[in-house]
C-alpha cells in the first residue's frame, strides 16, 4: 500500500514536471514569434533553444533528447526549413547536452553557457550552409557576421535565466531515488 | 558514455531520428503544404500566437506613448514648422495633386481592379532565423488561401505564400532571395525581376536585376508588377528605386529597391486569392463576381 502511493506520488510529480516544461517551451516559442518581445536592437534570440538545452543538462540524454525533438518540431512550423529539419538537429543536440552532463562536465552556469554556445552555433552553422552558401548567394561573410552571428551569440546568452529557471523546476520536483 | 550506445535508448532515439527523416522528405516532396503534425500544432499555437501578437502590440502602443512623450511633444513643434513651410510651397500644390492622383489610383486597387479577392490577415508570428522578415499570418486554407497567392498591403506587394496549414499560412517576403517578381518601370517601362539580396535585406530593401544598360531608370521612379508569370497581378506598387547601378558582369544594370509596404513592421496584410489572369488563366466574368460577392466583408478597399 505505502508503495503504491509512493509510485503515484512519483507519477504525480514527474507529470507536473513535464508539464511545466512543456508549458515553459510554448511560452518560449510564442514569446520568440512575438517581433515586440525581446527584440534587442533588431536581434531577436530564438528562446525555445535555451530551454531545450536547459532541460537536456538535467533531465539527461534520453528524456533530453525527446524533449528537444519536440522543441524542435515546434520550431519547425514557424520557420520556412523543411519540417522536420529542426527536429533531427535538436534531437541531436539534446542528446549531446545530456550525455555531457551525464558522463563528463557537470551541470553548472559555465556548462549551461558552453553548451548553449555550441548549441547555438552548430545551429547557426548548419542554417548558414543548408539555407545559404548551398544557394550560392553572394555576400555571405558579411550576411553571417552582420545578421546571423549577433542572434548565435544573443541566443547563447539566452541560457541563463532558463538555466535557473529549469534547475528550480527540477529540483523542486526532482524524484525521489 | 559507451553503454548509452549499445541501449535500447539510443535504438528509439534513432527511431525517431528516422521518423523525423520520414515526416522531413515528405514535407520536402510536398513543398508548400505542412504535413499532419505541423497542421495540427499550427491550430494549436496560432490562437495563442494571435493572443501574444495582440496583448504585446497593445502594450507596446501604450508604453511608447510614455516613453517618447517628450520626444513626440518635439516631434509635434517640427512637424508644425514643416507645416508652416508647406503652406508657402502651396504654389505647387497642383503638381503635387496630379501625382497623388496618380498614386491613388495605384494604391486603390479595388476600384481599379474589382476582379481582386480579398482575404484580409493577422501576422502572428515572426521567426527570429528568418533574416528576410518572413511572417505567418492567421489565415489557412480553411479561409481559402492558396499556395503562391499575393501578399499586400494598402501601400503596396509585400510577398506571397509559400507554405499553407488549415489555419495559418506563411509568407516570404520581398527581401527574400527565393521570390522571384515580374516587375515595371512606369515612366522608362524597363521591365525586371524583383527578388531579395542577402545583404540588401539588412536595410531593407530588395533587387530588381536584368535592367538594359541603355536605360534610363533613376532614383524615385516607381517600380509595380508586371503580371508576367500569372503570380501577381500587373500594377501592384512595389517601391522605388533608391539606387541604380551596374551588375558585376557589367552586362545589365541592378536596381536597388525600396519596397512602399513597410516589411518589417507588417502587422495586418490583405491576400489576393483571385485575380483576374492568375497563373496565367483569365477566368469567367461568373467566377469572378460570385468570389468577389461571397468575399465582399473581407475587400476592404
Amino acid at each position: 500500500m505505502a508503495s503504491d502511493t509512493s509510485v503515484f506520488r512519483r507519477n504525480i510529480r514527474s507529470i507536473l514536471k513535464w508539464t511545466i516544461y512543456a508549458l515553459l517551451l510554448l511560452a518560449a516559442y510564442i514569446a520568440g514569434q512575438n517581433p515586440f518581445v525581446l527584440n534587442l536592437f533588431g536581434v531577436r534570440p530564438i528562446l525555445i533553444l535555451p530551454v531545450a538545452i536547459s532541460v537536456a543538462m538535467f533531465e539527461h540524454e534520453f528524456s533530453g533528447a525527446i524533449f528537444a525533438a519536440a522543441a524542435g518540431i515546434l520550431w519547425g512550423i514557424s520557420s520556412d526549413t523543411v519540417f522536420g529539419y529542426y527536429a533531427i538537429i535538436l534531437l541531436v543536440l539534446g542528446a549531446a547536452a545530456g550525455l555531457i552532463c551525464s558522463y563528463g562536465l557537470s551541470p553548472n552556469l559555465l556548462t549551461a553557457l558552453l553548451l548553449s554556445f555550441g548549441a547555438s552555433m552548430i545551429t547557426g552553422l548548419l542554417d548558414f550552409f543548408f539555407l545559404y552558401v548551398l544557394w550560392g548567394y553572394n555576400g555571405l561573410s558579411r550576411f553571417f557576421l552582420t545578421s546571423m552571428l549577433p542572434t548565435i551569440l544573443v541566443t547563447a546568452f539566452f541560457i541563463i535565466p532558463f538555466y535557473y529557471l529549469v534547475r528550480l523546476i527540477n529540483g523542486k520536483l526532482q524524484l525521489p531515488k | 558514455m559507451n553503454e548509452f550506445f549499445k541501449s535500447k535508448k539510443f535504438k528509439i532515439l534513432l527511431g525517431i531520428a528516422a521518423v523525423l527523416f520520414g515526416f522531413m522528405l515528405y514535407t520536402a516532396m510536398n513543398a508548400g503544404f505542412g504535413n499532419i503534425l505541423s497542421n495540427s500544432l499550427g491550430s494549436v499555437v496560432s490562437p495563442l500566437q494571435k493572443l501574444s501578437m495582440q496583448i504585446a502590440s497593445s502594450a507596446n502602443g501604450f508604453f511608447e506613448k510614455i516613453i517618447y512623450a517628450d520626444k513626440i511633444s518635439e516631434e509635434n513643434e517640427t512637424l508644425r514648422e514643416e507645416l508652416r513651410s508647406m503652406r508657402e510651397k502651396m504654389v505647387d500644390y497642383e503638381t503635387y495633386k496630379a501625382e497623388n492622383e496618380q498614386y491613388r489610383q495605384f494604391l486603390d486597387l479595388k476600384k481599379d481592379n474589382p476582379d481582386f479577392v480579398f482575404e484580409t490577415g493577422m501576422v502572428i508570428g515572426r521567426d527570429p532565423t528568418d533574416y528576410f522578415y518572413s511572417f505567418t499570418i492567421d489565415k489557412g486554407s480553411v479561409n481559402g488561401i492558396e499556395l503562391y497567392d499575393p501578399v499586400i498591403t494598402p501601400d503596396g506587394l509585400v510577398g506571397r505564400i509559400s507554405e499553407v496549414s488549415y489555419t495559418d499560412s506563411k509568407v516570404i517576403t520581398l527581401l527574400n532571395p527565393g521570390i522571384d517578381v515580374g516587375a515595371f518601370n512606369d515612366r522608362t517601362r524597363d521591365t525586371g525581376i524583383i527578388s531579395g539580396e542577402l545583404n540588401l535585406s539588412k536595410n531593407g530593401k530588395c533587387k530588381m536585376s536584368y535592367i538594359s544598360r541603355d536605360s534610363s531608370a533613376s532614383s524615385g521612379d516607381i517600380i509595380t508588377t508586371s503580371g508576367i508569370g500569372g503570380v501577381f497581378p500587373k500594377g501592384l506598387i512595389i517601391g522605388t528605386i533608391s539606387d541604380i547601378k551596374t551588375e558585376a558582369h557589367g552586362i545589365s544594370l541592378y536596381a536597388e529597391i525600396m519596397p512602399s509596404a513597410n516589411i518589417a513592421k507588417v502587422r495586418d496584410v490583405f491576400v489576393i486569392t483571385s485575380f483576374k489572369g492568375q497563373n496565367g488563366t483569365q477566368p469567367t466574368p461568373g467566377d469572378s463576381a460570385s468570389s468577389t460577392a461571397s468575399s465582399s466583408s473581407a475587400a476592404t478597399k
